[in-house]
This record gives structure tokens, sequence and C-alpha cells, in this order.
């Protein structure tokens, strides 16, 4: 039995899993939550929406190590791939909090709410948001405050905001914040006009006016305010539908200059190339049929769209432009396709984070063991970040078993572009070296010379 | 600590934040006048269009009687 690092915040359970299952345990308080959602009727109706994850009863009995203050167990459904908020492209990101709107909405025409606002109680399978977190739901009660409209601001809105706004992608603010941006943060970074919009007023600059003014004074005026006003469930309801039909018409601030986002049509290799490493791909997945795929540097999924019309089951891409990856995320939609875009700069990849650094697990955590793609990003990786090509190979070996790299000559059109303003001191970067280097830590079980460009694809199997 | 008398157990654990509470406490303030405006005025509304609903019918009435004769 293994206890979720990330999950020891919650009073009423907290989440375990054992031979790779996913449990939920509830203490006195989350048995009477749980009850209280499935006899709402609103359980029943989001496992049949498919908004949040199964869960059935299961004998506690079989649990040794449980507490006796555990008065039942959960089995849960389990989710293919954990990601984090601050992974989400903003059309994910856009998505998690619309999807979140929808929840507290329906919750409420079942007398239930959320009690939090956390992004990280949200997953995707594929492009689709689900929740995750049955805790999260208790009985409405008359009058009742929103008690997660911070949290909802500071993990979800805020982030939206900075693109939208600022044109200014705040992932890695987000990561070194793990719970969210604040308003301070974001008022800092925002031109005055802003003042005069009727949401920014309402959802930033108002409640930051007042956190500062009271928070500090104890005062017994706000106190009373607090205590004798109450929200209706109207009020409630407007605000959650106001801040949805705000975050709607939230779009992101397109970059004029994406390098990556007309790669697909603007690439340096020929049709009959592009066929040949699409049939290379397909024979790979074919023969090792692999579950879950990690495509590095999936640009707007183009080749995880061929690994899934082949037989793979799922794939998480990665890719660090975020323009590109709104358009993956655009695509998956559209084709309802297991394929979920995120955001990772490969060099910098999510360290474990948060409290004891166990809370959120790393990259490398969550993506061992799998099989990947790694398609034109070695050169970037040796030329750009300056790795040695013997670490990347390494690198790459050490997170899958097997998986497809493709090596990219100097003679590409696209390297000799990299190098016309740079003296070449890449002396490891030649094919020669990668296939000895790729052979002390793998066999190579397949290779294919594209007709055009200097690129090798390499089929490879860990020793 | 007086929020958490006023806010269920479950939800103690998180921070609202005084702002946010604040703004809803008035928009809860805010929300509850418009509603009792708006109450008063349907009140008055109904009341008004009870008196020309009378007076309609008794024209109607009269009509009725009219058309008899």
């Amino acid at each position: 039995m293994i206890r979720n690092s990330g999950s020891f915040r919650d009073p009423s359970g907290f989440v375990f899993s054992e031979q790779g299952k996913i449990y939920r345990a509830l203490n006195d308080q989350g048995l009477n939550q749980y009850n209280d959602l499935k006899e709402s009727g609103l359980l029943a109706k989001l496992h049949h929406k498919k908004w949040l994850v199964d869960s059935t009863f299961i004998d506690k009995s079989q649990f040794k190590l449980l507490a006796n203050e555990t008065k039942a167990v959960l089995a849960h459904q389990t989710i293919p791939f954990i990601s984090y908020p601050f992974e989400w492209p903003f059309a994910l990101l856009k998505k998690a909090t619309l999807f979140y709107l929808d929840i507290s909405i329906y919750a409420l025409q079942f007398n239930m709410s959320l009690n939090d606002a956390s992004a990280y109680n949200i997953q995707f399978i594929g492009a689709k948001p689900i929740y995750i977190d049955v805790l999260s739901f208790q009985k409405y009660q008359k009058g009742q405050y929103w008690t997660g409209h911070k949290q909802f601001c500071e993990q979800f809105l805020i982030p939206l905001l900075f693109k939208s706004k600022l044109n200014l992608s705040a992932n890695a603010i987000y990561r070194g914040n793990l719970e969210g941006i604040s308003r301070e943060f974001l008022i800092k970074s925002l031109p005055f006009f802003y003042r005069f919009s009727w949401p920014m007023l309402m959802h930033i600059y108002l409640p930051e006016y007042f956190q500062k003014k009271y928070a500090k004074k104890e005062s017994q005026l706000i106190k009373k305010q607090i205590k004798k006003n109450q929200l209706s469930k109207d009020a409630y309801l407007g605000m959650l539908k106001g801040l949805k039909r705000w975050i709607e018409k939230l779009s992101p601030t397109k970059s004029k200059h994406s390098l990556w986002l007309n790669y697909e049509i603007n690439n340096s290799y020929d049709e009959i190339s592009k066929k040949e490493k699409q049939q290379f791909i397909t024979t790979f997945i074919q023969s090792t049929k692999p579950k879950l795929l990690f495509d590095l540097g999936c640009n707007q999924g183009q080749y995880a769209n061929v690994a899934l019309n082949a037989d793979c089951k799922m794939v998480v891409g990665f890719d660090n432009c975020f323009d590109t990856l709104d358009k993956a995320v655009e695509m998956s939609e559209k084709k309802a396709l297991p394929f979920l875009p995120l955001y990772s700069d490969l060099t910098n990849p999510s360290p474990n984070l948060g409290w004891q650094e166990k809370e959120r697990d790393g990259f490398h955590k969550r993506v061992n063991g799998n099989a990947l793609i790694a398609l034109a990003i070695i050169h970037h990786l040796r030329l750009s970040k300056n790795i040695p090509l013997a670490q990347i190979v390494a690198w790459l070996v050490s997170i899958a078993p097997y998986g497809v790299i493709e090596f990219v000559g100097k003679k590409s059109s696209v390297m000799e572009k990299m190098l016309s303003f740079r003296e070449d001191v890449f002396s490891d970067y030649n094919q020669t070296n990668f296939e000895k280097l790729l052979k002390n830590l793998a066999t190579i079980k397949n290779k294919c010379i594209l007709s055009s460009d200097d690129r090798t694809l390499y089929w490879y199997q860990r020793l | 600590m007086l929020l958490i008398c006023q806010i269920p157990l479950a939800l103690a654990y998180l921070d609202p934040g005084t702002g946010s509470l604040f703004l809803q406490a008035i928009i809860g303030g805010v929300s509850a006048v418009i509603g009792a405006i708006t109450l008063y005025w349907q009140k008055i509304k109904r009341f008004f269009k009870k008196e020309k609903k009378v007076e309609k019918l008794a024209a109607n009435e009269g009509n009725y009687q009219d058309d008899k004769k």
C-alpha cells in the first residue's frame, strides 16, 4: 500500500495505490460526504456524463495497513497519465476552467457544491477533462459563500489572463508557485486601464483591494459584514455563470512569429520522406503495441496521430511551443483522439515539487517505462542547448525501454541553417558516433534512411 | 476563526481569502437589496395590473350587458 504523497490536505480521506490500482480511504466525514453525493443523485449523473472518475466501494479488510479511522474504501478508475496545470497549454487550461465551472453549476441543481477549486483535481484523458476528487463535493448550505473563489482565480483564471491579456504563457511562474499565481502578481503586470474592465474589477482588483485592506486589521466590521450577509443561490450561480461567459470569450494572443506553428507544412523534407517516416512509425507501433507512447517534440501531433491510427492506445506529447500545442489540442479534440499534448522544456522538465518534494511527481517519475518517439529533436538538444550527444542518447534510452529516434545529419537543410552563423564545435554530433552510442545501450531493431534531407530513423530496444 | 464557525467543517481546510469573501458579502448584500426591490416592484406592478384587470373586467361586463340589451 503506497499512500499518495499529494493527498494529505483533505480531512475526509486520502488516496493510496496498491499493485497499480488507485483507492481512496474515507473516514467518517468522507463517508458522509460521499453518501450525500450519492443520495443527491449527482454522483450517478456525473458518472453517466463521464465527468467524474468511476468509484465503487471495495472490502476494506483486504488492506491491512489502514488505520481504524478508515470507514470505507473506494476503488477508482486509473488515469493513464497524470498531468499538472502548469504543463497545460492555454487551450487545455481553458477547457479545465470551463469544465470546473460547468461541474459547479450542474452540482448546484442537485443542491451540492464544490468545496475547493483545485486545478489538480482535474485530469485529462486525451483532451477530455475529468474530475478526480469525489470528496470535493458536499451539500450546498443556504447562503453559503463560494470559498473556492480565491483558489479558482489563482489556479485557473489568472494563468489564463496572463496569456490572453499579456501574451505571456505563465506556466513557469505557475510551476514555481504550485498553488497558483497571486492576484497581486497579475495586477502588477497589467496596464492601468484594466481597472475599468468589469470582470477584472470583480474577480481581480476588488478582492485584492479588500484582502489588503482588511486581512491584517482583523476588523470587527468586516467580520460582521461577512457573517451578516449571505450569498443567495442565485447570486452564487450568477457569479459562476458570469465567469463562464467571460472565460469562454478569452483567447490566447497569437504570436506572429511562432517558429513551429507551420512546421508540419513548411518542414525541410519531401512527401516521399514523410510517407517513409509514417510507415516506419506504423510498423514500430504495430510490432510493439505500446499502451502509452510519449512523443517528445510532438509539434501539432502529426505522428501521434499516425501512432494512434496504427495500434497505440494513448499518446502523451511534449513540446515547448505554446501556439503549436494549442493546435495539437484542437486536433485531438476534433478527432476525439486519446492524445494529450503538454508543455515541457525537455532540458528543464518538471521536477518533484511541493511539500517534502513529493507532492507532485516530476517528469521522469511519470514518464518512465513506456515507449517513446523522439523525432528530429536531438539536433536541437545538441546545437541549441549544448548537451553532449552521449548524454542525450543515454537520457532517451533511460526514459523508455524501446522507441524511435530520428537523427538529423549535418547535411540536412535545417542543420545547415542552424550552423550557418556559428562555428561547428559539435564534433561528437555525427551519425557514426550516434550509432556507436546507441549500440552501447540498446539494440538497433530497425533503421530507415529517409530519401531526402539527410535524416535517419532508428528503432531501438534497450539492452 | 469566525469563518470556520460559519463555513462547514470540510471547507475549513481551504483558506477562502478575506478579499474573496468580502466581495461575495457585498454581492450577497447587493443581490439581496436588488431581490427585495424586485419583489416590491412586482408587488406594485401586480397591484396596478389587478386594478386594471378589474376595470377591464368591469368594462367587459358592461359590454356584455350592452350586448344583452
